[in-house]
């Protein structure tokens, strides 16, 4: 049987889509039977990310219609055999999710994989519960900036009242994942530091990611940076894939600023 | 602090923290019980039938982790008891 992490977030635009398409990637790379559903009903957007939006003939709409059957709809992933795609509808009736529809493709999709992601609307969205409810653990994608932290505390507080786990009475796994640090700006005192937001959201850190310009070019082209070697932000989301498998994988400080030069040690000087 | 530092307003990081950790508190308290304005009407409605009313109020209050809901009920003046 195979997991369930639902990849969330408060407000959009943090992230969320690249970071579901990267620990797919990521958890494939490492074997794993893995398969990426796109929730965000109306706004397909991960097949761009994948760059799979020409191959997208059947959606999830048509699967939980009983048009097609699941695996007329799953897209293979043409760089890694492990990894399939679920598309969201492009239908702007959101109300196509409902509970057991929804359901009924989760544990069809549980049977076949032993990682299923899924991308959920931002916080405030309608679907957003759907979303959430069947997930075994959800993965936080926050930005270090007040508005995005402030957000996900809300959308935390949603998970831990509407999952099915929490009303069953136990515990959803949650984790957070910090995306776009500016280490620069960290270093400044002009970002907050992940310690500050962990402080702040009180829970588990599962990677940080940097900010990193090659991501535009990866969605530019849909060639997730993951399968970039050189790129920091991909090497971030390749440890957190590993981490997600089950190895242990130190926390790279990725904030402390590499380039120590002349001038910070004449600072030191006056401190 | 350094030298310089002293010159210096809070960085924006730590200021960012500062109000965050208020900002949410405030959020986390304010969803703790999504129910408090329909329980207000409902007591209300109920205590209309016995005397005129004039107020609810409702204060949360934490005494040793234990979450209490302080429910005061005011009489309109000159109502009998």
């Amino acid at each position: 049987m195979g997991i369930i992490f639902s990849i969330i977030s408060g407000k959009g635009g943090v992230g969320k889509t690249t970071t579901a398409a990267n620990l797919a990637i990521g958890t494939a790379m490492q074997g794993k039977k893995t398969v990426v559903v796109d929730f965000d009903i109306g706004q397909r957007n991960l097949d761009m990310i994948l760059g799979l939006e020409n191959r997208v003939v059947y959606d999830i709409t048509h699967v939980m219609d009983g048009d097609v059957r699941l695996r007329q709809a799953l897209i293979p992933f043409k760089k890694n055999e492990n990894l399939y795609f679920l598309a969201a509808s492009q239908t702007k009736d959101k109300t196509v999710l409902s509970k057991e529809r929804v359901e009924k493709v989760l544990s069809e999709l549980k049977k076949e994989f032993e990682y299923i992601f899924i991308d959920a609307p931002a916080g405030i969205e309608s679907g957003f519960e759907h979303a959430v409810y069947f997930a075994d653990a959800v993965i936080v994608v926050v930005n270090p900036e007040v508005s995005s932290i402030r957000d996900s505390d809300r959308a935390i507080g949603i998970v831990d009242a509407k999952s099915k786990k929490s009303q069953e009475g136990k515990r959803v796994a949650k984790y957070l994942i910090i995306n776009r640090i500016n280490p620069d700006l960290v270093q400044k005192g002009e970002m907050l530091s992940s310690e500050d937001i962990l402080d702040i959201l009180e829970i588990d850190l599962l990677g940080k990611v940097p900010e990193d310009q090659i991501i535009i070019e990866a969605s530019n082209t849909g060639h997730p940076v993951i399968l970039n070697e050189k790129s920091d932000a991909g090497k971030a989301f390749k440890r957190i894939s590993r981490r997600l498998c089950g190895e242990e994988v130190p926390f790279v400080d990725i904030e402390s600023v590499k380039h120590s030069g002349l001038l910070k040690s004449i600072k030191k000087m006056f401190q | 602090m350094s030298f310089f530092g002293s010159f210096k307003k809070k960085k924006s990081a730590q200021r960012a923290k500062d109000r965050l950790n208020v900002a949410i508190t405030l959020d986390r308290d304010s969803n703790l019980y999504p129910y408090l304005d329909e329980l207000k009407i409902e007591i209300m409605q109920i205590v209309q039938k016995y005397s005129t009313i004039r107020d609810v109020r409702i204060n949360k209050e934490k005494v040793d982790d234990q979450d209490i809901l302080d429910i005061e009920i005011v009489l309109e003046e000159g109502t009998k008891t």
